[in-house]
């Protein structure tokens, strides 16, 4: 007996669908399985009909017209989410959560990770400058310096 | 506003098909369709029985066909009946909830006695109008 996918068309279709998974980045064994399962259904439902002719054209053509673009079926194989697990108790989080989050956390780049030593080391140096300054001035000029700074009564009182 | 409804319940009412016994992709298609058309395209129910694999909810075997090549059959984890049975008694309460506002919302316009109601569906009251100004 005659099968479905032995209709060009259906050929064509399987061939187009395994590319255009190819192209999302489905894997290999993925795309196989949904080969697998588009010709069985392909099938299944050309049986279905009352009068199974897997060369009638426009039988074979419908099916297809009723298994959707492509672009539908590839969509739906990336765009999923998980949506239907059973409900957890509040509090129970699941690992693959928290993972997602940790992987999802910035890491720094090589190159910030250069400018920022850049920077620190740009800073210490300014921090010395300023340090070596400052204890110049606190040798030379320590605490008494402020009263020598003021003019005693007797250095303000003209000696003349 | 029916392909997001749809698409909320899609995978409930698989999950719900596999209930009494293990079916296979084309067996579940044609359910869906003779519903109500649940399913636009096809062919997105196999991504769609991938994704609840994943999730644990069902399980595959692969068993020969008289009809043509071998056919992959799903049946439910303990799991997935677990989560049939959330959704169905959620379902009732989200349907309920809902029947319930739309009954307002038919009640309210053919309603026309003063209240809150009739206040809130009166629509040439300005809106900018101070309260207190007339």
């Amino acid at each position: 007996m005659d099968t479905g996918t032995e209709h060009p068309v259906v050929a064509a279709y399987l061939a187009q669908l395994d590319a255009a998974g190819g192209d999302a980045g489905l894997s290999a064994g993925r795309r196989a399985e949904l080969r697998a399962e588009i010709r069985a259904h392909v099938d299944d439902a050309l049986a279905a009909t009352a009068a199974p002719d897997a060369h009638d054209d426009t039988l074979v053509i419908g099916i297809l017209d009723r298994l959707g673009p492509i672009e539908d079926i590839v969509a739906a194989e990336i765009g999923d989410v998980p949506r239907a697990r059973p409900r957890k108790p509040v509090g129970d989080v699941d690992p693959a959560i928290l993972a997602g989050h940790r992987s999802a956390l910035p890491r720094p780049s090589t190159r910030s990770v250069i400018l920022g030593i850049a920077v620190i080391a740009l800073l210490l140096v300014v921090v010395g400058l300023v340090a070596g300054r400052g204890t110049r001035a606190t040798t030379v000029a320590p605490v008494p310096v402020v009263a020598t700074a003021t003019p005693s009564p007797e250095a303000a009182t003209p000696s003349g | 506003v029916t392909s997001q409804l749809r698409r909320g319940a899609i995978e409930h009412c698989v999950l719900a098909l596999l209930r009494d016994r293990p079916r296979y992709g084309f067996d579940l298609v044609r359910e869906l369709s003779e519903a109500g058309e649940l399913l636009t395209s096809e062919g997105t129910i196999y991504p769609l029985l991938a994704r609840l694999r994943r999730d644990g909810l069902v399980v595959t075997s692969w068993q020969e066909s008289t009809s043509g090549p071998p056919r992959r059959y799903y049946a439910l984890t303990d799991d997935g009946r677990s989560s049939v049975a959330a959704f169905t008694s959620e379902w009732a309460r989200f349907r309920d909830g809902v029947d319930q506002i739309l009954g307002l919302g038919r009640a309210r316009t053919s309603d026309p006695a003063p209240g809150r109601n009739a206040t809130r569906a009166t629509t040439t009251r300005p809106v900018a109008q101070p309260e207190g100004s007339a």
